[in-house]
């Protein structure tokens, strides 16, 4: 397939989406198209697999190729099963004409067999894990055996293992003498598994390379069109960093300007306690079943002040209910959770957060934020009580706090717009910014840097930096190991329902964890009973005093 | 919601309109043997005289009314479609009220009699919420079928152990004099209800965009987890808007009666009930939007009434007329709200799970 001279704009927004882009996908290759957010890559995809029809250029393939495009965030039917949405369309018939479902069941596991995607074919759409939507949705694009087949991030939702799998087909793919194209930022697995790499930025091709000529370093300046390099030394445990060579180098918002920013905007709800001996979170033997399958097992967790504790696994192993239960959305069927050392009246988000606990969760879409709603209606959602005066709402008072908080963090929006006109960069930090003017003294991170480009994630992962350092006590739940590995200063993975081990110092390896996400006990292993994962790390900082009960089993 | 300009929207409202006044006019034309005459009648009528003008503008206060019931409960996500039922229930129980009071002083009886009415809407409505709240029941389903079931029974106590002995009609006894709200525009229905419900929708408003309440409110009928997520209690966010909708329908069912008829008539509600759903509909659910649809409808009501008594016009062609611009409206208004969406099952974005 070629593409020629490809330009696009929406009159919507007026917004050129590409600008003049010529690209060559090779059969027996696997491309990536890499780039931040908004550089373009998706729209380029949508018009190579014909899903836009008004743009300037040329698309040229044969006549008889077919191009499939999986798109982020696959959409379902979500009462139907798998197999009756991947096959809408491609119906096998009877002799008689009926639908054979036999034919597209065993079609369909034989493909999914042939990749050992974990994809049952006579299950509901919506029981779907997030991950498993996407390798059903993957199926679905090979059930039409494509000549090209686009992703569109499709790792994002993908634990290390899922990401393996999905890897594996593409090379089988491309082995078959097909053209795979993968859209991403993240550079990692563009080394891993790409033959050519293209990189776009603010709609422009900025440089077209082979895979084996190249560096993450070269890749990422040319992405983010500023020098980029390693850096571990202001960084915890070393990640990439930004180094712009001038002042100011990333958000205008340093760490002064967020301190007396926040004082303007509100006076804090909360102590951040001083002591940082007893924990500020705590759950001790909870358990969670659903209908009859134990999803969460007898699970023990402390967290104390300043600390950054992540909870990672593949995230069909509990990663989504326990972010149900640290939040306050599910209640536990035995067990208890505290806060600050009280018991929560009831098990509700907001009996959560009356106890000091600030929560930014996966589903930003339909949990995080009201799309229709301006955006300083989300802003306000947490200090609305303030904005009462005799029970009016006093919108002046409310717009100049989220005008505050909009400086504050950098966000591009005009606070009367619908939330939907926002980008998900954007999106994030309207969530980051309400959830931090609380002044919790616990925060729930759940999978903040998802489908943001290194720059959002970036600053993202600075304020929980800062955060911990005013004492705040963080759990970040995440399937990315680098994220995890990057920030945490304790770290539980999570089998089965189970806290498999919680790793310190040293123990915090890629490799281990790995092993861990995938229930294989390391070789290596010392200490740390299952199970138990409040046991204080940070040195001469908290005394071990729990470490030698071990709870559960 | 719909992403398009508001302006935008207008304007396809007003598009619908005019389309479907064109198709009226040429029903009419092919229809009537006197089309000039029924077309006259139709359109102008209802502005000829006090009378006419009058009857119209009290059509639309009680259709304002229930047109704020419904979507007051719209706004919060939650659906009341028992309407009908609730009106005619509350007026049945106000009238008997005005009746058992009728030796008390106006100004003690009445706001009595209209009290029970407005708190027999709210419990039945209200029923339907805490049956969600409790066991997750659809309140659309429950509101329709509780309402469904009180009306035969109001029609058995109205033919029956309630009727006026002294009347031809299906009635009960008509409520004392000094309980009748004066009239306006004499010699026309019109009362003071009007006002009432424009003192409504401006409360209304006011409580729904101005106040911290409101914002739970509509937070909670435009993202039911979000504002869960936020603190927000929306618990009380299911049963209290049924029980304010209700309310509402109480409370028109008892202006009804003590403005306009006097008395609880057989099947004298004649969809009130139901176009105040078409009216919610086509307001956007918006309290200020109220007016414009209703005042369309009792527009169109009134002048589908005066053409059949001047001309060889139908009651069924005026139904029709009403039932294909209610159509085109709705058309331009459906894909976008959340009925629309709860109808049709929804497909959406890719989540992990429902919240409930």
């Amino acid at each position: 397939m070629d593409l020629r001279h490809i330009t696009k704009r929406y009159p919507e927004n007026d917004v050129l989406a590409v600008r003049d882009v010529s690209l060559e996908l090779r059969s027996g290759e696997i491309h990536a198209l890499i780039g931040e957010n908004g550089a373009g890559k998706s729209t380029l995809m949508k018009i190579a697999a014909g899903l836009l029809s008004s743009y300037d250029g040329e698309v040229r393939s044969r006549a008889t190729d077919v191009c499939r495009l999986v798109q982020q965030h696959p959409q379902f039917i979500p009462h139907h099963q798998v197999w009756e949405n991947l096959f809408l369309g491609i119906e096998p018939r009877t002799r008689w004409g009926l639908l054979n479902q036999e034919a597209a069941v065993r079609d369909f596991s034989a493909l999914a067999g042939r990749y050992a995607f974990p994809v049952e074919p006579r299950m509901r759409a919506e029981g779907l894990s997030a991950a498993q939507a996407q390798l059903a949705a993957i199926l679905g694009a090979l059930l039409h055996n494509p000549d090209t087949l686009i992703l569109d991030e499709p790792t994002a939702p993908c634990s290390d293992h899922e990401t393996a799998l999905v890897f594996e087909m593409m090379r089988s793919l491309r082995d078959d003498g097909r053209a795979v194209v993968l859209i991403t930022h993240k550079l990692r697995e563009v080394m891993e598994v790409s033959d050519r790499i293209t990189v776009m930025r603010h709609g422009r091709v900025v440089g077209s390379l082979l895979t084996a000529d190249t560096t993450p370093n070269e890749l990422s300046s040319l992405m983010i069109g500023e020098d980029y390099q390693h850096s571990s030394s202001d960084r915890r445990f070393g990640v990439l960093r930004i180094d712009s060579g001038t002042a100011g180098r990333r958000s205008p918002v340093e760490k002064q300007d967020l301190e007396t920013a926040t004082a303007q905007t509100s006076p804090p709800n909360f102590q951040i306690p001083e002591s940082r001996a007893d924990p500020v979170f705590e759950l001790r033997e909870v358990s969670l079943v659903r209908r009859g399958r134990t999803l969460l097992e007898r699970l023990n967790l402390k967290l104390y002040p300043g600390e950054i504790l992540g909870v990672t696994g593949i995230r069909e192993n509990g990663l989504e209910y326990i972010e149900d239960i640290l939040s306050g959305s599910t209640e536990p069927n035995s067990g208890e959770v505290r806060i600050q050392g009280s018991r929560p009246s009831r098990y509700t988000p907001r009996a959560f957060r009356k106890l000091g606990l600030a929560y930014i969760p996966t589903d930003r879409l339909m949990r995080g934020a009201s799309l229709s709603s301006s955006v300083e209606d989300n802003m306000i959602l947490l200090d609305r009580k303030r904005f009462g005066r005799a029970g009016l709402l006093n919108r002046r008072a409310s717009a100049h706090f989220s005008s505050a908080l909009q400086q504050k963090f950098g966000i591009t929006a005009v606070l009367g717009n619908p939330m939907h006109t926002l980008s998900g960069g954007n999106m994030q930090k309207v969530i980051l910014s309400r959830e931090l003017s609380q002044h919790s003294p616990v925060v729930v991170f759940s999978e903040p840097s998802w489908g943001l480009d290194f720059r959002s994630s970036e600053r993202i992962h600075d304020e929980i930096l800062r955060l911990s350092e005013t004492g705040v006590g963080i759990i970040l739940i995440s399937s990315d190991i680098d994220e995890i590995l990057s920030l945490c200063d304790r770290i539980v993975v999570m089998y089965k329902g189970n806290f498999a081990r919680t790793l310190h110092g040293d123990e915090r390896v890629r490799d281990t964890i790995g092993e861990l996400m995938l229930g294989i006990e390391p070789e290596h292993s010392q200490s740390g009973a299952p199970g138990e994962a409040g046991v204080p790390q940070a040195p001469g900082e908290i005394e071990s005093k729990d470490s030698a009960k071990g709870y559960g089993q | 919601m719909s992403r398009s300009q508001p302006e935008s929207r207008v304007l396809v409202t007003i598009a619908a309109i005019g389309g479907a006044l064109a198709l009226t006019v040429l029903l009419l034309t092919f229809v009537s043997s006197t089309p000039q005459a029924a077309l006259r009648a139709f359109f102008l009528g209802p502005f000829s005289n006090r009378y006419y003008l009058g009857n119209m503008l009290n059509i639309f206060s009680t259709l304002a009314i229930t047109g704020l019931g419904m979507a007051i409960a719209f706004r919060a996500g939650v659906f009341n479609l028992g309407g009908e039922g609730q009106l005619y229930v509350s007026a049945l129980t106000a009238t008997m009220t005005g009746l058992a009071l009728a030796s008390l002083p106006v100004m003690l009886g009445l706001p009595i009699a209209l009290s029970v009415g407005i708190l027999t809407g709210a419990v039945i409505a209200g029923l339907s919420g805490v049956f969600r709240y409790l066991w997750d029941t659809d309140e659309l389903i429950t509101s329709f079928l509780i309402a469904s079931a009180c009306i035969p029974i109001v029609d058995y106590l109205i033919v029956g152990p309630l009727k006026d002995q002294a009347s031809n009609l299906l009635t009960t006894e008509r409520v004392p004099e000094a309980f009748r709200l004066p009239r306006l525009l004499a010699p026309s229905q019109l009362n003071p209800t009007l006002i009432i419900a424009l003192l409504l929708l401006v409360v209304a408003y006011i409580a729904l965009f101005r106040t911290v309440r409101g914002y739970e409110w509509r937070l909670s009928g435009l993202n039911r987890q979000f504002a869960r997520y936020g603190g927000i209690h929306t618990g009380v966010y299911i049963i209290v808007p049924m029980v304010v909708s209700g309310a509402l329908h109480g409370l028109a069912g008892g202006l009804f009666v003590f403005g306009t008829h006097y008395a609880t008539l057989v099947g004298f509600t004649a969809g009130l009930g139901w176009n105040g759903i078409a009216v919610a509909l086509i307001a956007k659910r918006h309290p200020l939007g109220v007016i414009p649809a209703a005042a369309a409808f009792a527009y169109l009501e009134s002048g589908a009434h005066i053409a059949m008594l001047h001309t060889d016009f139908t009651f069924e062609l005026g139904t029709i007329i009403r039932a294909v611009i209610f159509l085109f409206v709705t058309a331009t208004v459906l894909p976008h709200s959340d009925i629309a969406a709860r109808m049709s099952g929804r497909v959406r974005p890719f989540s992990r799970k429902r919240q409930t």
